[in-house]
């Protein structure tokens, strides 16, 4: 006990790691962001679908329509706080409760980085990030030298978190023995340069997929030990770069890579801290006061508050074990979990709306509700399926419709496997409700996925 | 560390440019896949297809002109066959929508007249030839004044569904003799063929035009040629081939039969021979083959075997060639259809039974297509090239 009350009350390490971190995090989603509206992905995935898929218990965030550009002004505009350290606390709460409030608008765009994001932007709101070299300080006219060291450990603790729980998770049988979804999404990347000609051979999807998890599972602790850490760097950067080559998978290599900086001794980022101050011609003779070590105003709560974060980030992600049946199959307890690039899953889902009196039917026509993406979501994610089977009985009742029964007919396809039947076509998911519970109207998967 | 720095910049630059670099050589040197098909779909399949398309069409407006202008038994036998000829051909051509956002399909072939087309209660259960009718019997400025290019409201007064309806119905040829009513049939039907010949000759430019672009974007993405032809071929398979060929007159959908629904309801001895064009059309993308079925070159199956794309069946415990199973399906059916009546309308009155089962093999298709297919060859099915994890 006597050993944890030390390290939180007197270890300490330099501010300028986090100072670092700021910049690179406020630089990072900047751009993102931007990224995001130059695509014209606000439009086509928050303004023109009709109806959006939210997450169980926040139904009540709805888009803002036209008005989500605002949402990502606002956000955009909390990363420039960020970035100078100006009003660092209101500003990283914002960007939180932005990115988060869009995230949440439609899970058809989950991705478990974006999820990354949301997690350890909620971590920093309660960091001083803005300890040093911020405007924050400057006009406080007090900047801090150190600060407890288990600020920057938690950051690197949400980190190891992320990489060794999606090492974990690739240790079943369909990614070690069947080399599968690897095998299915690099056979078609034939064309690249150099690579390209293994691309098609089986070897080196295994290969891939070993690696990979060996490469997940112990990184966190090559970027722990001094004497491995520039070597677990390099790795870091050619996995990420090798990612970013083969998938379309957006910012977040350059994320990972400038997140894992963090791991590094603290003359780095102050080196880092140099060059930036030289380049913008930051003046050094500003007067501020320096103090040796950042403290506190209630450190009881904030601990209380980040451990009980941290707890449940270790947990929540084993959920699934709840749940029979296979995990990939039902995706009971699969978000929020770092499975990542686990699944090469596809479906065809169609719906008739019964009227249980009459008996008289119809087909849905999928693409007068739904966008084409969200379609492609819906069709192998039982979740979606049942809201969209409510959204269509809803709708439906609306138009004066009764005795409504909505009946799916639902094919899937999981890791090169042939596709199969995978909702009940008998039950009426108007009837069902969505919650925790177990859906026992999702069909088993005819083999078994061992392992996590 | 200072060396540590450069070196993830330089990483990180190098990494940017080897993106950029991949995409020019998805469209240059992807040496097998799919630039090859591209070109044996375009010039083998698309622009002959259109090309005859075009023979029939304009050979069409000239029966009809003939028609037209002596409404006789002789004159309406030839523009009969001169439209089974054309709706025939029709069925090579149904399938590649490129050259219209707003498609060319619903406006050539959406049947039965007078349906309505976006998800609908009981979409069949009040659908009659009124609407056609009502526009036949209006003054002949108002039918001049109809407009055809609504995306809603007119596609299914237009047509060969309406050209059936004109020339194909039982007493038709009085309509075109009797004062009362020949001005109007004339007038009519001249609208309908000139609209026909007009949306043949745009998709025919557009597709000769525009031939060496669309190959030229041989690429991997939501927006190249091949993931875009995929899509609007399974579309086709769905919609065009499935739902209205099979689905609607069976109502499998609905549980209600409606002989109105079968395809060129007014000449049906002809619906079996524009299925099975229809099949040989869905065939031919699959395996590459030409129009004229001399030869077979590039398709989805060389991509399919080039890929050695398998399939897991685990209760075989064994890993089966999805080329096989896919010529498996075709082969049902084959077989399925073999059963079914000349007419469709005779089969769907005497054993609908029947329609369904074709249905269900097509539909093994769709589905084979839409997940294991589109996964093995990378085939993008939405139309936002967002992230993935």
């Amino acid at each position: 006990m006597n050993t944890i009350k030390d390290y939180i009350q007197n270890n300490t390490t330099k501010a300028a790691s986090l100072a670092a971190f700021r910049i690179l995090f406020g630089v990072l989603m900047l751009t993102s962001l931007i990224r995001f509206v130059a695509m014209d992905w606000v439009e086509q995935l928050y303004v023109l679908p009709k109806w959006h898929f939210t997450y169980y218990g926040f139904a009540w965030v709805q888009t803002l329509g036209m008005y989500t550009y605002g949402l990502f002004a606002l956000a955009m505009l909390a990363c420039v706080g960020i970035v100078l350290g100006y009003k660092y606390r209101l500003s990283i709460i914002l960007f939180f409760l932005c990115f988060t409030y869009i995230e949440l608008i439609d899970k058809t765009t989950y991705l478990n980085h974006y999820y990354f994001i949301s997690v350890l932007s909620f971590l920093l709101c309660f960091l001083p990030l803005n300890a040093t070299f911020s405007l924050d300080a400057l006009k406080k006219g007090i900047q801090y030298t150190y600060v407890p060291k288990w600020t920057v450990d938690s950051i690197k603790l949400v980190l190891g978190i992320v990489y060794f729980y999606a090492g974990l998770a690739k240790l079943n049988s369909d990614w070690l023995l069947r080399a599968q979804p690897l095998k299915i999404w690099l056979s078609t990347k034939t064309d690249l340069p150099i690579v390209g000609q293994f691309m098609n051979q089986s070897w080196f999807h295994y290969a891939m997929s070993w690696s990979g998890a060996l490469y997940d599972l112990s990184i966190p602790f090559l970027l722990l030990i001094r004497k491995t850490r520039p070597f677990a760097f390099v790795a870091v950067v050619v996995f990420h770069v090798f990612t970013r080559v083969l998938f379309n998978i957006g910012m977040f290599p350059y994320i990972m890579i400038c997140a894992t900086l963090i791991f590094f001794d603290s003359s780095l980022h102050q080196k880092l801290l140099k060059h930036i101050q030289k380049t913008l011609i930051i003046p050094t003779n500003v007067k501020v006061s320096v103090q040796e070590n950042y403290r506190y105003k209630q450190p009881k709560n904030i601990l209380f508050v980040i451990s009980l974060f941290l707890i449940i980030q270790l947990f929540l992600p084993f959920r699934n074990l709840c749940y029979p049946g296979e995990l990939f199959w039902t995706e009971q307890g699969y978000r929020f979990s770092w499975r990542v690039m686990l699944m090469e899953k596809a479906g065809y889902t169609t719906f008739t709306v019964k009227d249980s009196v009459s008996g008289k039917q119809f087909h849905v026509k999928n693409s007068d509700f739904l966008t084409s993406f969200q379609i492609k979501q819906m069709s192998f994610q039982p979740d979606f399926i049942l809201e969209y089977a409510h959204l269509l009985g809803d709708h439906f009742k609306s138009q004066g419709h009764q005795n409504i029964q909505i009946f799916a007919e639902s094919y899937v396809a999981l890791n090169g496997r042939l596709n199969q039947l995978y909702i009940n076509p008998k039950v009426d998911l108007y009837k069902e409700e969505e919650g925790f519970h177990n859906k026992t109207w999702i069909l088993p998967l005819n083999d078994e996925i061992k392992g996590f | 560390m200072k060396k540590l720095l450069s070196f993830i910049i330089i990483i990180l630059l190098v990494s940017s440019c080897v993106k950029v670099k991949d995409r020019d050589i998805a469209t240059t040197t992807d040496n097998f896949n799919r630039q090859l098909i591209l070109n044996n779909w375009v010039n083998n399949l698309v622009i002959p297809a259109y090309a005859d398309f075009k023979i029939k069409m304009d050979n069409l407006k000239l029966e009809s002109t003939a028609f037209v202008n002596t409404p006789t038994t002789d004159t309406q036998q030839e523009l009969q066959v001169a439209m089974f000829e054309a709706q025939k051909v029709w069925q090579h051509v149904a399938m590649f929508e490129l050259q219209s956002s707003n498609g060319t399909r619903i406006y050539m072939n959406t049947y039965p007249i007078d349906r309505e087309t976006s998800t609908n209660p009981s979409p069949n259960s009040n659908e009659d030839d009124r609407t056609l009718e009502a526009n036949l019997s209006e003054s002949l400025t108002e039918i001049n004044n109809i407009s055809f290019e609504n995306t809603s409201g007119t596609i299914d007064e237009q047509g060969f569904p309406a050209l059936d309806y004109l020339i194909n119905k039982e007493n038709s040829l009085s309509k075109f003799t009797d004062n009362e009513t020949a001005e109007n049939y004339k007038t009519y039907l001249n609208k309908v063929v000139d609209r026909m010949v007009d949306l043949t000759n745009r998709a025919n430019t557009y597709w000769t035009t525009n031939a060496s672009t669309i190959i030229a974007n041989s690429g991997s993405s939501a927006t190249a040629s091949f993931d875009k032809m995929a899509n609007d071929y399974i579309n086709y398979v769905e919609q065009g081939f499935r739902e209205n060929k099979i689905a609607n007159s069976s109502g499998k959908r609905d549980g209600i039969e409606n002989i109105l629904a079968v395809e060129g309801y007014y000449s049906s001895e002809n619906s079996k021979i524009y299925f099975n064009e229809a099949f040989k059309a869905v065939k031919n993308f699959y395996y590459g083959t030409s129009y004229d079925g001399t030869k077979t070159n590039e398709g989805i199956k060389d991509y399919l075997d080039y890929l050695n794309a398998e399939v897991y069946i685990s209760s075989e415990n064994k890993d089966v060639k999805i080329s096989e199973q896919i010529d498996a399906k075709f082969s049902e059916i084959e077989n399925t259809v073999a059963t079914l009546n000349d007419d469709f309308v005779i089969q769907v009155t005497e054993d609908n039974s029947k329609m369904y089962n074709a249905f269900n093999v097509v539909q093994e298709y769709v589905v084979l297509i839409k997940t294991n297919t589109f996964q093995a060859l990378n085939v993008k099915i939405d139309y936002v090239d967002s992230d993935g994890d």
